[in-house]
Order: C-alpha cells, then sequence, then structure tokens
C-alpha cells in the first residue's frame, strides 16, 4: 500500500514524498524525551515478532522486508476470539479506487462483518478531498470512531486536535500492555514513532515501507548501457542520453524533477531531510550536495532526457515498455511493481543503487515505515476503545496468518479459488475484495515480498533492499516534534520543491536558489530547525 | 433608422406604478403580496445556503482550527490580512489572475456572440441544429481530459512535436511556455466552451422581433445594417447583462484547469487567487488567509460590478438591476 | 435526403447570400467542426480499443484495429455503476424540476422593479457572485437542517443559482409591457399574467436555464463527497474515482493485480459521461432555434 503516489501528494505541489520530507506529521518523545501520560516517561510499545511461517528470504528489524517463494500451506491463526461486540463502528479512511460495491450487495464485506463481529460504516476521501473531508467532519464534530490522519496533508494543529478528540491510547499499548493486541505487538517501533506526539501515544500506526524512494528502471533497457550504475555523475548522465531518442519517443527519465534532485542527493552522499552534529541541525536545502544535486539534474535537463512533459500518462506501461526507462517510486510503490499485470512476461525491472560521485558507495534515505496513523474518538469509553483495538489488531494481521489471507483474499470458492498452491481472485472478488483496500488505510500487515511464481523477483528485490540498507541513513528528527513543522513544513518545503522545478526546467537560475532557501529559513525553517534541536537535546 | 432603434429598445422593465401615487403602505402590500410570497422561498434559500454559511468566513479575523470551531478558534484582528498582503505569492497571484482575466475578455468574451450569430445566420435548420449539438460537446469534457488531450496534440511529446522531430524541425514549446501561459489557457476556454456560451446568445437572438428585420430591410438596410441596427440593439440587455454578471466575477479563472497545469509553466505563470486560495486553506491548513483572499477577491468583483452597472445607467441601459 | 447544400426557404426581405459568403461560412464552420469532433472520435476510438494496441500507440488510438467493449464491460460491472447512474437520473428530474419551480417563481417575483422587497432579493442574489461560503460552515448548516446523508443533500444546496435567476428574470422583464396592460385591463391577477403571458413567450430562455440546471446536477460531485455516504453517490462520483490523475498508479502501489484502470476505460467513462446529455439536447433544441416571439407579438 502506497499513499505517497504522485497525485495525493503531486496536488499538494509535492513530488518528492514522505522519504524525502520525512518530517511529517508525527514525532515526539522518543523513549524518556517527555512526561508520559501517567507522569513517567514514555515507554513504547514492545517489540514482539509474528511467530508464523517462517520466510525463505528473512527480514530483519532495520526494515528489510521477508520475502517468501511459496505461499504459506497452512496459515496461523493470529487472533484468538471474535474481537467485536456487534455493534457499528464508524470510521474515515482513504481510499481512492473504484467505488466499492455496498455492503447489501458486497459477500465480502459482509463476511467481514461477520467475523469481525461488527458492522463497519466507513467514509472515505481520495486525494485533495481528503483533507477538506477530515476537516469537515472534525469541524461537524461528529468524529468517526476511527479517523485516519495522513501525513503532509495540511493537517494543522495536530496535536491539539488529537488531545481534544482522540483516545490517549498510552494505557492500552503502551511497553507490555500492547501484548494484548499481538498483531499490533509486530509492528517494530520506528513504525509506533508516527503516533506519537507529546510524549503519548495517540493512534494506531499505518505500517509502511521503510524504505525512501527508488529509481526503478527497465532491465532490458539499461542491460543495454551496461547496468543502472555509473562511476561518475557524468558517466550516469552519457547514459542517459544513450537511452534517450526524441525522434523514436523514448527517454531516460520520467519527469519528476524534484524526485531525480533526491535521487542524486542521494550519490553525492546528501543529508536524510536533516543533519545532525554536535545538537547542531542542518537542512538539506543548506547543504553543498544538494546544490550538486540539482545542478546534475539541470545538466540532464538540458541534454533532453527527461520526457519532454511534466506529466505522463501511464507511465507505469512506458516503463513497462521502455519509452521511459526509469521512474522514481517510492519504497511500497517499489516493491509493488511486480504485481502489475505483465510485469514478468513483458518486462522486468532494475533498482537504482546510489553510487557515490567520487567513487565509493552513496547513501539510501530511509522512510519511517508508516503511513498516518489511525485515532480513535474519545467518545468511546475505556471498554469500547479495548474492543476497537482489537479490531485494528485484526486488521494488522501480517502475511502468513488465517486472517490476512482472509483480509486479502475473502472466502474460497466466493472471491477466490486456490490454482497451483496458491489463490487467484474470481471476477467477483476483484469487485468486492476492494472493501479491504479501505480497511488498509485504518492499519494493516507490515511489508512482506511474495511474488507468485517470480522466484528470481523476489530474490532480486531482497537483494536489492540489502544493498540499500548497507548504504542506508535515516532521517535524524525521526520521533522528534516540532509544531511549526506539522503547521508549516508542508507548504515551505513546497515552495522550495517548486523552484527547483523551476531550476530544472531552466525556468529559473540556480543563483536564485539562496534567496529561495533565505526565505525558507525566515518564513519558519528556522524554527522547526530550532524545535527540533530543543527535542533532541531533552531526549538527550 | 432611430425609429427601428428605439422600436427596438426594451421596455424600461415594467416599473408598477398603479397605486403609487396614493403610497399607502396598505396599498402597495396588496398590489405586491403574490409577487412577495412568490419570491419569499427562494429567499429563503440564498439566506439559509449562502449568508448565514457566509457568516463563516469571520476565519478570515481568526487562527482558525476545525476542532474549536469558530467560537473556539482565537481572534486575530487583521493579522491574516497583513500577512497575505506582506506575501510575494499573493501578489503573484493577482498579477496572473489579472493579466488572464482581461485576456479573456478580450478574446474570450465576444466569441460565443460571433459563433451565435454565425449560427443564427444559417438557413438549413437540419444543419443548424446539427452544428449546434457538435459546438456544445466539448463543455462536458472535463478538464483532465482536456488537459490531457491538448498534451497529446500539443506537449512536448505529442503528435505535432512527433511529427516535426521526425522531419528535424524544431519543436514549438506550446504546452510548457510560461510566457504563453495565458494565451494557451485562453485558447483552451474557447475550444471547451465557445459553444457552449453560445446558448445564451441564441435564445436572446431568436427573442428579437423578426419584423425589425423586415422593416429595416424595406428602409433599404443590407446585411451588416440589419446587424448592427437591429440584431445587435436586440441582444443588447443580454450582452450588458452578462458583461456586468463577468465582471462580478473576474477575478476568479479556470482554478481547475490552472491546477492542472501548474506543472507545465511552474507557479510563476500560473499562480492565480483561485489557486493562491486552495493551496493555502485546503492543502496547507491556512484557513484565515485563504478566507481573507477569498474576501478581497469578492470586495473587487464587487466594486467593478457596481461601477459597471451605475455606468449602464448611466448610458440608459437597464444593467442588472434597478435602483 | 434533402440536399443539405440547396437552399432552404428563407424570409422574402433576406436577400440571397452570395456564394462567396456561404463558402466562407461553411468553411468557418466545418473547421470548428473538426476541431471539437477530433478528440471526441480520439476518445471513442481509444474507449474501444485493446489494452495491447494502447500500449503500442502510446495511449491514444484513434480508429482501434480490433474494438472491444471490455473497457464498457469492466465499468458496468459490479453494478456501482448502475446504481449510480439510477441516483444521478433521479436527482437531475426531480433537482431541475425543483429548481425551475423556484427559479421562476423568484424571478418573476422580482421582475417588477419597485415592487415590495424586489430590490433586497436582487441585491441579496448579486452577492453570492462576489462571495463564497466556506466549505466548513455550508458543511455545517446541511448538518444542521438534518439532510446529511440523504438525497436531499444532492438537491436543496444548490436548487437555486443567483446567474439562472438574473437571466430568467430580465427576459420576463423584457416581455412589452403592452401586453401585461392588455392583460391587466382584462382582469388578469399577477399568477394569471405569469402563466397566460410571461410563461409562454419565454420557452426559450427556460429551456436554456433547464438545460443549465440540469448539466450542474448531471456533473455535480463535490456535494456528494461532503454530504452522503458511498452508497448514495451519483455517477459523476464513481466516474471521478476513475478518471482522477492517480487512476494509473493504484494496482502496483496497492500491491494488489487488478487491472489499473487504463486509458480505455478512462475514455468509455467519458463517453458514459457525455452520451445522456447529447441524447437529450436535441428535445430541448428545438425552444431556442425558432423563434417564439414574432408569432405571439403578432397574435
Amino acid at each position: 500500500m502506497n499513499l505517497n503516489r504522485r497525485s495525493f501528494l503531486g496536488l499538494a505541489g509535492l513530488t518528492a514524498a514522505v522519504a524525502v520530507t520525512g518530517c511529517s506529521t508525527s514525532g515526539g518523545g522518543t523513549a524518556g524525551s517527555k512526561a508520559g501520560a501517567a507522569g513517567g516517561p514514555l515507554k513504547m510499545p514492545t517489540y514482539v515478532p509474528f511467530a508464523g511461517p517462517t520466510p525463505d528470504l528473512p527480514g530483519n528489524a532495520q526494515g528489510l522486508d521477508p520475502g517468501f517463494l511459496k505461499f504459506p500451506a497452512s496459515p496461523v491463526k493470529s487472533v484468538k476470539a471474535v474481537p467485536g461486540d456487534g455493534s457499528t463502528i464508524t470510521g474515515l479512511t482513504y481510499y481512492d479506487g473504484p467505488i466499492v460495491p455496498q455492503m447489501s450487495g458486497n459477500a465480502f464485506w459482509q463476511e467481514v462483518n461477520k467475523r469481525l463481529g461488527v458492522t463497519f460504516n466507513l467514509d472515505t476521501g481520495n486525494d485533495e478531498g481528503y483533507p477538506t473531508k477530515f476537516n469537515t467532519i472534525v469541524a461537524g464534530g461528529e468524529i468517526k470512531d476511527f479517523m485516519w490522519v495522513a501525513p503532509n496533508q495540511g493537517l494543522t494543529k495536530i496535536a491539539q486536535l488529537a488531545e481534544a478528540k482522540f483516545v490517549d491510547l498510552t494505557p492500552f499499548v503502551s511497553g507490555d500492555a500492547v501484548k494484548e493486541y499481538p498483531n499490533l505487538a509486530n509492528f517494530q517501533e520506528m513504525t509506533w514513532q508516527a503516533a506519537v506526539m507529546n510524549g503519548k501515544i495517540w493512534g494506531v500506526p499505518v505500517p509502511y515501507s521503510f524504505f525512501g524512494q527508488v529509481y526503478a528502471g527497465n532491465k532490458k533497457s539499461w542491460d543495454s548501457v551496461d547496468g543502472f550504475t555509473a562511476k561518475t555523475p557524468d558517466e550516469l548522465i552519457e547514459k542517459f542520453k544513450q537511452l534517450t531518442d526524441a525522434k523514436a519517443g523514448r527517454w531516460a527519465l520520467e519527469p519528476a524533477y524534484v524526485n531525480a534532485v533526491a535521487q542524486f542527493n542521494q550519490i553525492f552522499r546528501g543529508v536524510n531531510t536533516w543533519k545532525l552534529e554536535g545538537g547542531k541541525l542542518t537542512h538539506m536545502f543548506e547543504t553543498q550536495e544538494y546544490v550538486s544535486a540539482i545542478e546534475m539534474a539541470i545538466k540532464a535537463f538540458q541534454a533532453g532526457v527527461f520526457y519532454p512533459d511534466p506529466k505522463i500518462t501511464d507511465i507505469a506501461s512506458k516503463v513497462a515498455q521502455g519509452t521511459v526507462a526509469a521512474q522514481v517510486l517510492s519504497g511500497a510503490g517499489w516493491v509493488g511493481v511486480p504485481n502489475q499485470p505483465g510485469y514478468g512476461t513483458a518486462w522486468e525491472m532494475t533498482t537504482f543503487i546510489p553510487f557515490g560521485h567520487d567513487g565509493g558507495k552513496g547513501v539510501h534515505n530511509l522512510a519511517r515505515g508508516s503511513v498516518g496513523f489511525t485515532g480513535i474518538s474519545n467518545k468511546n469509553d475505556e471498554k469500547k476503545t479495548k474492543m476497537l483495538l482489537k479490531v485494528l489488531d485484526y486488521l494488522a494481521a501480517p502475511f502468513g496468518s488465517e486472517e490476512w489471507f482472509f483480509l486479502n483474499y475473502g472466502v474460497a470458492g466466493t472471491q477466490h479459488k486456490m490454482e497451483k498452491g496458491a489463490p487467484v481472485k474470481t471476477k467477483e472478488g476483484e469487485t468486492q475484495l476492494a472493501f479491504s483496500n479501505q480497511l488498509k488505510f485504518m492499519t494493516q500487515s507490515p511489508e512482506f515480498l511474495y511474488y507468485p511464481g517470480m522466484d528470481e523477483t523476489t530474490k532480486a528485490i531482497h537483494t536489492a533492499q540489502q544493498q540499500l540498507l548497507e548504504i542506508s541513513q535515516p532521517s535524524p528528527i525521526l520521533g522528534h516534534y516540532s509544531e511549526t513543522n506539522i503547521d508549516k513544513g508542508q507548504s515551505l518545503t513546497s515552495k522550495v520543491y517548486e523552484y527547483i522545478e523551476d531550476a530544472v526546467t531552466g525556468r529559473r537560475p540556480l543563483t536564485d536558489f539562496k534567496s529561495v532557501v533565505e526565505e525558507w529559513k525566515s518564513g519558519g525553517g528556522d524554527k522547526i530547525r530550532k524545535e527540533f534541536e530543543e527535542s533532541i537535546a531533552k531526549a538527550g | 433608422m432611430t425609429t427601428v432603434e428605439s422600436a427596438v429598445r426594451p421596455p424600461q422593465g415594467q416599473r408598477r406604478t398603479e397605486g403609487e401615487a396614493s403610497g399607502k403602505r396598505a396599498g402597495r402590500w396588496r398590489r405586491d403580496k403574490t409577487l412577495f410570497f412568490l419570491a419569499l422561498p427562494g429567499a429563503l434559500y440564498f439566506v439559509l445556503f449562502f449568508y448565514i454559511p457566509l457568516l463563516g468566513n469571520v476565519v478570515a479575523f481568526q487562527d482558525y482550527a476545525p476542532f474549536l470551531g469558530f467560537t473556539g478558534s482565537s481572534f486575530v484582528g487583521f493579522e491574516n490580512f497583513t500577512a497575505m498582503l506582506a506575501d510575494d505569492a499573493f501578489w503573484k497571484a493577482v498579477g496572473n489572475t489579472l493579466e488572464i482575466t482581461l485576456l479573456q475578455l478580450f478574446l474570450y468574451f465576444p466569441a460565443p456572440l460571433a459563433l451565435a450569430l454565425l449560427l443564427h445566420g444559417m438557413l438549413g435548420n437540419r444543419l443548424k441544429r446539427l452544428v449546434q449539438t457538435v459546438v456544445y460537446l466539448p463543455h462536458f469534457m472535463s478538464w483532465v481530459i482536456v488537459v490531457a488531450m491538448f498534451q497529446q496534440v500539443f506537449g512536448g511529446a505529442g503528435s505535432l512535436n512527433m511529427f516535426l522531430r521526425q522531419n528535424d524541425i524544431s519543436i514549438l514549446n506550446i504546452m510548457n511556455n510560461p510566457d504563453t501561459f495565458s494565451l494557451l489557457m485562453t485558447s483552451q476556454v474557447i475550444w471547451k466552451d465557445c459553444g457552449w456560451g453560445t446558448i445564451m446568445f441564441l435564445a436572446a437572438l431568436v427573442a428579437v422581433d423578426q419584423n425589425l428585420y423586415e422593416a429595416a430591410a424595406v428602409d433599404g438596410g443590407g446585411k451588416w445594417r440589419r446587424l448592427w441596427h437591429v440584431t445587435l440593439p436586440g441582444i443588447r440587455p443580454v450582452l450588458i447583462m452578462l458583461f456586468i454578471l463577468r465582471l462580478g466575477d473576474i477575478l476568479s479563472v479556470g482554478f481547475e484547469q490552472i491546477l492542472l497545469q501548474r506543472k507545465f509553466v511552474g507557479a510563476n505563470a500560473s499562480e492565480v487567487i483561485d489557486t493562491y486560495v486552495f493551496y493555502n486553506g485546503v492543502i496547507d491548513g491556512n484557513w484565515g488567509i485563504s478566507t481573507a483572499a477569498g474576501l478581497m477577491k469578492g470586495i473587487i468583483g464587487a466594486a467593478l460590478m457596481l461601477a459597471a452597472n451605475k455606468l449602464a445607467h448611466r448610458l440608459g441601459e437597464q444593467g442588472v438591476y434597478n435602483r | 435526403m434533402r440536399n443539405p447544400f440547396a437552399l432552404p426557404p428563407m424570409p422574402p426581405w433576406m436577400e440571397k447570400p452570395t456564394v462567396l459568403g456561404r463558402a466562407t461560412k461553411g468553411i468557418a464552420l466545418t473547421i470548428i467542426c473538426v476541431l471539437v469532433l477530433y478528440p471526441f472520435v480520439l476518445a471513442v476510438g481509444t474507449s474501444l480499443a485493446s489494452a495491447d494496441e494502447l500500449r503500442a500507440a502510446g495511449g491514444w488510438v484513434l480508429i482501434p484495429s480490433e474494438p472491444t467493449l471490455e473497457a464498457y464491460q469492466v465499468l458496468l460491472s459490479g453494478g456501482v455503476v448502475t446504481k449510480a447512474a439510477v441516483v444521478t437520473v433521479g436527482v437531475t428530474v426531480i433537482g431541475t424540476a425543483l429548481s425551475m419551480l423556484a427559479t421562476i417563481m423568484i424571478a418573476y417575483g422580482t421582475s417588477r422593479p419597485g415592487s415590495l422587497g424586489s430590490r433586497w432579493i436582487v441585491l441579496m442574489m448579486l452577492g453570492t457572485f462576489l462571495f463564497a461560503p466556506g466549505i466548513i460552515p455550508s458543511f455545517l448548516m446541511v448538518k444542521q437542517l438534518g439532510m446529511l446523508d440523504t438525497y436531499a443533500a444532492l438537491v436543496l444546496p444548490v436548487l437555486l443559482n443567483a446567474f439562472n435567476v438574473i437571466v430568467v428574470r430580465q427576459f420576463f422583464m423584457n416581455v412589452p409591457n403592452e401586453l401585461l396592460d392588455a392583460a391587466r385591463m382584462d382582469g388578469a391577477t399577477d399568477m394569471t399574467i405569469l402563466r397566460k403571458v410571461i410563461l409562454p413567450l419565454s420557452k426559450a430562455v427556460l429551456a436554456v436555464v433547464g438545460l443549465f440546471y440540469a448539466v450542474s446536477y448531471w456533473n455535480a460531485f463535490f456535494n456528494a463527497m461532503l454530504y452522503v455516504q458511498s452508497d448514495k453517490y451519483p455517477l459523476q462520483m464513481i466516474l471521478r474515482s476513475y478518471i482522477i490523475e492517480a487512476g494509473e498508479m493504484n494496482a502496483g502501489d496497492l500491491g494488489i493485480a487488478h487491472l489499473p484502470p487504463g486509458q480505455a476505460i478512462k475514455m468509455a467513462v467519458l463517453v458514459c459521461a457525455v452520451a445522456p446529455i447529447v441524447c437529450v439536447y436535441p428535445f430541448l433544441q428545438k425552444y431556442f432555434v425558432k423563434g417564439v416571439l414574432t408569432g405571439a407579438i403578432k397574435g
């Protein structure tokens, strides 16, 4: 699952995804930073990994996804009892696919209700409509039982909103208390950070890839130029040129300039949004590495290797065709590519592992392992809150569990049938199971790799993940909180990004960058820095 | 000619005179009560769904947060306005809005009238209907598709430029050129809505008394003379009304259309007041600033509309409303 | 079939058009029609093309080599689109009827300058051009009136459009005074004048405004998004979910292998959205292509 697709953030004037703007909604006291609910330091939920089927390619706590070559023959039961008490659950969640058939005409939805012992009554929003819908519901005072809080989406004053309207979940999930909900205990600490503000846990995070953005290329195209790597930036640009043939309608790169700059930044070993040195923070906009990355993107643009329009229809099929050789994808989007129809027969993917501009290795900037969190309305008493957490626990069932299998494939004979040991959705199932995509934005299984019948692909991605992890760096502000960043960080960053688009395409000179960064600083960048530095100092 | 012209001039409204001399309230009430009760439900609609919600614009003076509500959010005076006026992006947006809107006023506003006259002058009824149906079609295409189609034809990788490339002719930068963006926008609007815009003019044209044409022809008026002395005066009230209404709305220019093409030309060329409001309010959550910008827009529109209406009265026209 | 190039009957006072004049007009109209029609043919062609052909052609196909209705089948499967179409037709028909009724009432009620309250009501309507209430207060009003998640929320908040009212009012005001005086002389009440004089003379504008209302109900989606749950979604809300920019990325990103709504489906959506309006249009058209007023005044 992936939220930060082009349009969701694209309309927000934001091309680079959560990985780059990493500093987003969440943050807050790491263990011991601020007083928790009970007055003591916040204890993060204990991590108890799911004891399910052993993966063929093991994952690890740094974010490496477990890989499965075969569908687990006998899924494990991960939820002991029916979580619900028969009541109706309301919720606001994200969904942008074709509208799901309603409950009365959707056997899968009915079955979900039955197995979870509740009646789901969900409201959804998508793209720019999500913040609108969220804010109107909040203003109307009818907070739903579950409210998905989006990262980076103009939802301001989140900390105060949470204090006013959400249940403080700290007593329910902090430390060993989370063991009540084994599937939630299967979330790693980094994932939980998404829901922490002011030293309290305000919701259940939605797990998401730990990997930041990557360049995913068409293997055949890149094999023709000796692979998607190089020794120097100039050599890479030379390869871009070789892959470009405008007359034949072929280009090397998709026209996502800011994302390209983020990739090039990794070649220059640029920082992951912020650099922490002796308690002082430097933003990537203020680093020479980032300027070099912009320069490299300008060179690439002048060489004409970007697709010539800033928007592109059907980018996925253009990469598959090789008419565009590479596109930037979020971590989750990247591992989702092999699930696209036609993959493996028509084309295969190769992943760019950043090299160092002066030899050696580059870096990979990690994401945060979550995409927002789901808050629980404080209209619910303790008993109801526990029931709601049980429901989320069911939804968080990991790959390899019975519950995950049911949520993704429904019931055998109705929504799917088994073929060669792997489930295949029926036509009916395709439509009905879209409902499970609404549930996924309340919470879902942690990431995993599983591509039926494509062992080589699974291994290749698992290897690429290991290579990226070797050179990975997390954001230093992860787990820290700045109110200015929540309220203004988004718009400040997008202003700089709009300048970068102008600079790369030659609409504004690179010499303007300095003043743009000055504006960013005076507009709130310096204040954000101060708030983060204070938070880091407190945490020691 | 003067006889024809004065005859065509629309009656100056059916100003009520009976009973007015007495000036008695009761008489007026008896006289007007039917009309008053007819207008009442509509008036109630505007109060309920427009004016009461409009009070919410108080957030222009607040540091508003939805969960605090209108009563719970703190008042900040004119802070949002000063912040907005100090924002370069706002002035950029004002400049771009003016440029685009003036261009559209000159190029786009008359286009449907010209097309309507062309269609009206067609004689074959069946062909006329067919052509009319065809020109209305683009109105129903959403902007997403219109922009995608323009890109398909005129974009950097569009069919026109691919053709030029293959024949070694230098390509034309039509979609990605900030300097000509306002022209591109205007032509897109003309393509999409010119046909649709003819409807109102056609309805006005059929309302012109045919006898006047005959009279003009008898007087020896040729085709152009008839156009000038019969047709145009005949639809003048409608023209003026549409023009005044357009002035009130002058600072709204193609929100969705621009948003979709922001990436093509950058924010510098494409930020208009509506997108400024959108990015500040919905995307960034600066409700106060975005509402303040909306209010400013309305005040300017109001001034223009009132001035235009007054001018219309001076020139002996009906305008949109009477004193 | 009649020869379309033969001169149709024309008023006796009009001079015979010159060959040159007719040719210029003909060429101008032909160019306009081609400019307008090309994208539609392209859309219909693309909607009928197969996925492979589209991929090979780069997203657009003018005339598909092997036309297929697959895109339409995908769109219509699952019953969601058909249910939404019923909602939209209902909302459009009932909404347009109510809107027309309310528009005629308020337009007539304010059409005589100097009558009680008319000036204020007109000013009130003009105000709607200038300012806009925010999304949140509008939402709160709909909530207060208990209309959340009802079909009424798709009609009542957009019942009147000030532009349409003012246009209708303008046409009502242009009905010649002599006719009204004559009617009054016969002892007609205001209601009788509306029914017997004003309305019959205003068929053209009423057809136009009716079309405006119908089209806006047909195209509306924003209020549906805010005010009702997905079981009451109108057609445009569903179609939009296929057409918004996100479309292409879904399948891969969500890690699920359903077919992404490709270009063909997008274009099928376009065809579905436009076709009904195109079909209804000719029935209204007759009211505003031929003179209505002439005969009436003479008679």
